[in-house]
């Protein structure tokens, strides 16, 4: 018996859920308390860039995005999927609308590192 | 007048009527679906499907012969002693031979699952008055996992049920019955049934009695019907006590109960005194049937050596926590409910009225005196005698509803659907829309509570002519009064007119039960006189009772025919 | 004997409760609200509507709304719900008929989805079933059989408040039963229905509001979240 679509999706939010809880914390560590120079006081634009320079940490954050993505957006449809009095027709228009705001914010995230 | 005219009539036709939906009705309704599903079947149920009558509070379980070292003769036997022989043999029969199939098609077609062995094989447990442990159980809550699978059954066909729906009479023609009218208790509109085949499986009338285990809502409708429709009655005096039903002081929950098995498993009763009374009376002591530890508790009650409130203990906390909290969860929660310990305490009961023996006189294919009725499980007599084993209920509403569900698929083989009078449902309808015009009268409650008073005192676990004869007095005033009362309001929902009609019928059947124990003049199994305490081998007779066109009853006697059994002769 | 104040929604005819009746009852010590509601129809309002059967916990049809909780009138005693006042409803989640009583029928056109009768090819067997009582489904679903459909799970859960579609705990409960049971061989049709995105277990968020509110005790969530992972390999439902 093959395995259903949506039990995916259900274990899709569950794995992004807990990568979230490390790659936010990894996040909010580096921003805000690990770096040397931000504790000294002298955070720079070279500073930053020296660091989304690294491929490894572009990696990371590519995938924090995607993630957060993924999990915010897949949510949001579940919420709304929670109240039937949106019919099925309008919960696919927002599904439809719900892709498409992931895809520009991909885009526009990735896209970004390339201007570096 | 807001309700001078009769209530709007709404008209239904169909092969097969079947009132009430316990087990009985669901397993008629299950045979002549299976047999021919093109039949159209209509189920009139009282409550909710599934939800309402006594096989879905069937605790213990089911006796059915499945083990090799058991067989279909002892079961004969233990059902026959237990009756102290006055059952109908061949009815008695068939139940202990078609029970093993039933349990079969329970599980195979209706898909519930009883508890098991080890080795997968059907588990069975001891109960009271049996030679054998043979009792199928699932838990101590067996008739939920019949009930809700039987409903399940039917929810995938396209048997039109009528929920909340009560049958108030039968139409009759010539001596026949056609259908019959009905009342949807929610919507407060009539409707006729037109039926080739209508089966009686309501259930009895227990709950005439103050102190009473049966669901609430029951109250003996198909019996009372077929008095009014003229069907002959059998053995009406036999009504059984359970030994051990809840003392909750004034609470709806009195009279509920704590299962067979637990005696089965070695509980004790004690009196007030702390004496374990049983010892004077039975050597089986607490294992003895129903009809013996009833009259034992009773007497010990009313010799002034009984509990507070008026009843004895029970007591299984020696069985040990572990054990009962195993065995027995739902008894131990239900006690719990009403702040009883049932694991550490003892915990206080009485003899409970439960079940009805006698009935409407069946054939052995559940056909009754009138043409184009039938009647199976506690709507039909004989089958008990004058005393039920534990475990034989269901399996009697289970067995001889299946047969009725078959014979009634013969029976409307080729037939037409009846004429029905529509002078009749004019007269019907007038009659019981009545107490919706009157102004006023007096209210139902009282009467009710006065019959249960009536009955319990004067007609209850141990009886006697005189008070029989001043209770049949009683009840018959009681009915002149019910049918003077008022309950003025809407038809729909209106409680205390569904109230009265219930008194109605209940004075019906609790007549017929005093005027057939005033005329046994001996005491045997649950019927038991004061004024002839043993008893007497010439009463090795069925009493039936006949409606006359007065509206009383013809009494005469037959002997039992033992046909596989006789009595040893000491009896 | 305590007085108590009972106040009761009331209503006329279809749809919600219209007005509160208030009701001074005084009570035995382990009366229940159930001999509440029987009091006040016996003694001040033969009116008032309400469904019971069987009394004892077992025929399920007096469930409603006590003190913000649904609960069946019958296995709730007054003094143990620690105030005077009893506050009584119909059932949420349902259309009300009268007074406390409810129409079950969204309840049980739920039930039907998920195909609650046996389907199974050895429907005409003359043998019974070889099922252990070692076996995973003599172990794990006695209690879960015990469901008396109440409806109290129904009227107890957050999402089936907002969604008419969800099945609800009850007959998710159900599905997985006959899922479970070695005889039974709809599995794909059932597993069809409870995998709808709209209606099937992917709604439940695990508020455990059914769980605490069965009057059976059943662990509902757990049969939800059991189904749920079942469903990346369905195929281990059946292993005993």
């Amino acid at each position: 018996m093959p395995a259903y679509r949506n039990v995916l999706w259900w274990y899709v939010q569950r794995i992004t859920g807990a990568l979230l809880v490390v790659l936010l914390t990894l996040h909010f560590w580096v921003e805000h308390f690990m770096s040397k120079t931000l504790m000294r006081g002298d955070l720079t634009y070279a500073v930053i860039l020296s660091r989304i320079s690294n491929p490894v940490w572009q990696a990371i954050d590519i995938g924090f995005l995607l993630v957060a993505l993924v999990h915010g957006l897949n949510g949001l449809r579940n919420i709304v999927l929670d109240y039937s009095r949106v019919g099925p027709r309008v919960a696919q228009a927002i599904t439809v609308a719900l892709v498409a705001v992931g895809l520009v914010w991909s885009w526009w995230g990735i896209e970004a590192f390339s201007k570096l | 007048m807001p309700h001078s005219s009769p209530l709007p009539i709404d008209t239904l036709d169909a092969d097969i009527l079947i009132i009430g939906a316990g087990g009985a009705g669901l397993l008629a309704a299950l045979h002549v679906h299976e047999t021919d599903p093109k039949l159209k079947i209509v189920v009139a149920v009282k409550g909710l499907l599934g939800q309402s009558g006594c096989t879905r509070m069937v605790q213990g379980g089911y006796n059915a012969v499945l083990n090799p070292s058991d067989s279909l003769e002892r079961h004969f036997t233990d059902t026959i002693k237990g009756g102290a022989y006055i059952n109908n043999q061949e009815l008695a029969w068939m139940l202990v031979a078609e029970s093993p199939k039933r349990i079969v098609e329970l599980e195979n077609k209706a898909g519930c699952i009883f508890d098991r062995n080890p080795d997968g094989t059907i588990h069975q447990k001891a109960f009271a008055g049996q030679s054998f442990d043979r009792t199928v159980h699932k838990g101590d809550l067996t008739g939920i996992e019949i009930m809700s699978n039987l409903r399940d059954y039917m929810l995938e066909t396209d048997i039109r049920i009528l929920q909340e729906c009560r049958g108030l009479d039968l139409l009759t023609n010539d001596g026949k019955v056609g259908g019959a009218l009905l009342l949807n208790i929610r919507t407060g509109r009539l409707s006729t049934v037109r039926a080739k085949a209508t089966l009686l499986a309501t259930g009895g009338g227990a709950t005439m009695y103050r102190i009473s285990s049966p669901s609430l809502e029951k109250s003996g409708d198909g019996m009372a019907m077929a008095r009014r429709a003229g069907a002959g009655f059998v053995d009406m005096e036999m009504l059984q006590f359970h030994p051990t039903g809840l003392l909750v002081g004034t609470s709806v929950a009195t009279g509920g109960l704590l299962e067979e098995g637990l005696r089965g498993a070695g509980a004790h009763l004690y009196n007030g005194l702390g004496e374990r009374f049983m010892e004077r009376y039975d050597p089986k002591l607490e294992r003895a049937t129903r009809d013996v530890v009833a009259r034992s508790s009773y007497l010990e009650i009313v010799a002034g050596r009984g509990s507070p409130n008026g009843g004895v203990y029970i007591d299984g906390s020696h069985l040990g926590e572990e054990f009962l909290l195993r065995n027995f969860p739902g008894m131990v929660e239900r006690c719990a409910d009403y702040g009883f310990d049932l694991v550490h305490d003892r915990v206080e009961v009485s003899p409970s009225a439960h079940f009805q023996m006698g009935g409407i006189t069946i054939d052995l294919a559940c056909r009754s005196s009138l043409d184009g009725l039938f009647a199976a499980g506690e709507d039909a007599g004989g089958v008990h005698g004058a005393n039920r084993l534990g475990g034989n209920g269901v399996a009697d509403s289970i067995v001889f509803g299946g047969v009725a569900g078959d014979s009634m698929t013969d029976y409307v083989m080729g037939r037409e659907l009846p004429t029905i009078s529509a002078a009749q449902i004019t007269a019907l309808s007038q009659h019981w829309t009545r107490p919706l015009a009157a102004a006023r009268g007096e209210r139902p409650f009282g009467l009710r509570e006065e019959l249960e008073d009536v009955m319990w005192d004067r007609v209850g676990v141990v009886r006697n002519g005189a008070d029989l004869e001043s209770a049949l007095d009683t009840l018959a005033a009681l009915r002149e009064r019910a049918q003077q009362a008022a309950t003025a309001g809407p038809a729909a929902s209106n409680p205390a007119w569904n109230a009265l009609m219930d008194v109605l019928n209940l004075c019906d059947i609790g007549q017929m039960v005093a005027q057939s124990a005033l005329v046994r003049t001996e005491s045997r199994g649950a019927h038991y006189r004061l004024d002839y305490a043993s008893p007497d081998p010439s009463w090795l007779k069925n009493i039936f009772l006949t409606p006359n066109d007065d509206g009383d009853l013809d009494v005469h006697f037959e002997p039992v025919k033992f046909t596989r059994l006789a009595p040893p002769s000491s009896i | 004997m305590k007085p108590y104040q009972v106040k009761i929604a009331r209503s006329a005819g279809n749809g919600a409760p219209t007005e509160v009746g208030t009701f001074e009852v005084v009570l035995e010590e382990r009366m229940t609200v159930l001999d509440a509601l029987f009091n006040i129809q016996r003694t001040q309002d033969d009116s008032l509507s309400f469904r019971c059967a069987c009394r004892v916990g077992m025929c399920g049809t007096c469930a409603m709304y006590i003190n913000s909780v649904p609960r069946l009138a019958c296995k709730t005693q007054v003094s143990r719900l620690n105030s005077s006042t009893v506050t009584i409803g119909p059932l949420p989640n349902l259309p009300v008929i009268k007074d406390l009583v409810v129409s079950l029928e969204p309840f049980f056109e739920q039930w039907k989805k998920i195909k609650p009768a046996l389907h199974s090819p050895t429907r005409d067997s003359k043998e019974l079933a070889c099922i252990p009582a070692t076996s995973r489904y003599a172990r794990e679903t006695p209690q879960k059989r015990d469901c008396i459909t109440c409806g109290i799970c129904y009227g107890a859960c957050g999402i089936k408040s907002s969604s008419a579609e969800y099945l609800g705990p009850a007959a998710i409960n159900k599905a997985f039963l006959r899922l479970m049971d070695p005889r039974d061989t709809a599995t794909e049709e059932r597993l069809e229905v409870i995998n709808n995105e709209r209606a099937g277990v992917w709604r439940c968020h695990a508020q455990f509001n059914c769980t605490a509110a069965c009057p059976k005790n059943i662990d509902l969530t757990d049969t939800i979240m059991r189904l749920k992972r079942a469903m990346l390999f369905p195929s281990g439902l059946k292993k005993a």
